[in-house]
């Protein structure tokens, strides 16, 4: 059961808590903290997939 | 919305055959009816494969909303607006904690409603029907808004200009919704919702094509936006403040596990033909915000850089704005923008049409059959289903014309996710603890209910736009619920043992 917290936990360490503000590094036209934000969603929806494929989650 | 580019006769036949279509497609999914049950006309019988699954669940989750709301929420707040797509992402993950297991009970106890699975799980006739009621008044909130969405829309969209072009559009997209899910029940709305994920998908496509090669790349959009930053002290591109990390929290949670509990989605997990194909469904969606909600977010920061200067709800009209744009660069621009007008609508129709049907589903066998006509046929239920629904969609679009330009009213009914997060520990903890009670499941929900309504209007200095330091009032409801819920069920059985 607890394996289902994982995506809720990576999309928590999306959210720039603890980011410093550097606005003049961006990646793809994006500042960095909402990369940040991209990459932890593509992370839990990875996550997402990968449990809902698993037999032995129910 | 009266920016929008306005169709043209090209445009307006496009769209005249892609409604002829539905239509169409109400009369095949007719002759498709296996039984005269409520089982087949709600449920197909339990018979989505993947595909029609998959696109049933596209084409319901994302509304219009979706390109209006979500570019003008991007356009108001700047890339802070990004966590659209970490509470998407959080709909999929909510549901992979209680929808297979919550379909495979419902495969075995062949459950119609959300409902059924209330009453089944709690045996208390006075907890299902706080349920269904909160349930309806959702989804009747839910209808208006979009009615009143595609309203507008045909009002922008329409090349004849006339004073009740709002009425004509909203009375047109309603009957040819209701004519085609009475028709074909839920076979004709998930065929109609295949359609609509699939034009929905395509124009998302070329919205994101058309913006690029318009608009330029997002990096010079982003650099308009740093440079106004430092110049006027506006915060598009900074790190939110405190409380705005707070809101992102709170609506990963309170957006994730308020979507998860439509009804709708939740037949559609019903519908499912097995677990493998509810599975490989939601395997997908779990993908799907990324693409959809970083165009919208696109759209929002591209029209936030190059449309400066609307404020309040003009920012809504930031997505027609970058539509008219591209539209009146090039041939092939116009004829994209139609698809991508097209997809609108079909956004606005397939979220309206199964939010229809659940209504109908649950008023028929959750209030009608369960407490006045228990022993009533099926055949003769599906009919009084089918009057139920011509019933409701009158009602609810002389409720449309009412409320459509009285903005409070919306707002008094604006609390959907409020209301339906309020529903976790009856449906998801339920399902995972066997101790909970029905007595203290609604006496909790009651708790819940006062909680998030009384807080937005109640007018203390601590609530901004319904919410606490950030946290929404639905979140905020939630804990006294959950604790109510908790409580009474454990103490009492403690004290007997």
């Amino acid at each position: 059961m607890h394996r289902k917290c994982y995506p809720f936990l990576i999309l928590f360490s999306g959210v720039p808590w603890l980011w410093v503000e550097q606005l003049e590094i961006t990646f793809f036209g994006l500042p960095l903290w909402v990369l940040n934000a991209i990459v932890m969603s593509v992370l839990a929806s990875i996550t997402i997939a990968i449990l809902l494929n698993d037999k032995n989650n129910g | 919305m009266d920016n929008l580019p306005s169709l043209g006769i090209g445009g307006s036949l496009f769209i005249a055959l892609y409604l002829a279509s539905l239509l169409v497609l109400g009369f095949i999914a007719k002759r498709s009816l296996k039984e005269n049950t409520l089982a087949d006309f709600y449920l197909a019988g339990k018979g989505f494969g993947f595909g029609i699954l998959f696109l049933t669940l596209f084409a319901t989750q994302y509304s219009g909303n979706t390109f209006f709301g979500f570019t003008g929420a991007t356009y108001r707040n700047g890339f802070s607006w990004i966590l659209c797509l970490h509470f998407m992402t959080a709909v999929v993950a909510a549901y992979l904690t209680f929808a297979l297991k919550l379909y495979r009970l419902s495969d075995e106890k062949k459950f119609l409603t959300p409902c059924d699975f209330i009453q089944h799980r709690y045996n208390n006739q006075l907890l299902t029907l706080l349920v269904c009621l909160i349930m309806i008044a959702v989804l009747c909130n839910f209808v208006i808004a979009q009615l009143i969405a595609m309203g507008r829309a045909v009002e922008g969209l329409s090349p004849i200009e006339g004073t009740n072009t709002f009425e004509y559009g909203v009375l047109g997209l309603a009957a040819i919704m209701v004519v085609y899910g009475s028709l074909g029940g839920i076979r004709a709305v998930a065929w109609t919702d295949a359609i609509q994920g699939v034009i929905l998908f395509f124009g998302f496509f070329f919205l994101l094509i058309l913006m690029f090669e318009n608009f330029g790349s997002l990096e010079q959009a982003t650099n308009i936006l740093i440079n106004r930053d430092q110049a006027s002290g506006t915060n598009y591109t900074k790190i939110p403040e405190t409380k705005t990390l707070i809101s992102w929290g709170s609506y990963i949670i309170s957006v994730g596990f308020g979507v998860c509990l439509y009804p709708q989605a939740i037949q559609r997990i019903f519908a499912s033909k097995s677990e493998k194909d509810l599975r490989r469904s939601l395997s997908v969606m779990a993908f799907m915000p990324i693409p959809t909600m970083l165009i919208a977010v696109s759209a929002g920061i591209f029209a936030l850089a190059y449309f400066p200067g609307l404020e309040g709800p003009q920012t809504d009209r930031a997505f027609g704005l970058i539509l008219k744009e591209i539209s009146t660069k090039s041939g092939v621009g116009y004829v994209m923008v139609i698809v991508t007008l097209s997809a609108v609508l079909a956004a606005m129709m397939s979220t309206s049409d199964s939010a229809l049907l659940s209504i109908s589903s649950m008023l028929t066998k959750d209030i009608v059959q369960r407490f006045f006509l228990p022993l009533e046929t099926q055949s003769n239920l599906v009919k009084t289903s089918k009057k139920i629904s011509w019933s409701i969609i009158s009602i609810l679009v002389c409720l449309c014309f009412i409320l459509k330009d009285n903005t409070s009213l919306i707002q008094l009914l604006d609390r959907k996710i409020d209301l339906l997060v309020q529903l976790v520990p009856a449906f998801i903890i339920g399902l995972h603890c066997n101790k909970l009670n029905g007595q203290a499941v609604l006496i909790g929900i009651v708790f819940g209910l006062i909680v998030s309504l009384v807080l937005p209007f109640s007018g203390f200095d601590f609530v901004e736009n319904g919410k606490v330091y950030g946290l929404h009032a639905g979140l905020i409801g939630l804990i006294p619920n959950t604790t109510v819920a908790l409580l009474g069920s454990y103490i009492p059985r403690n004290r007997h043992e």
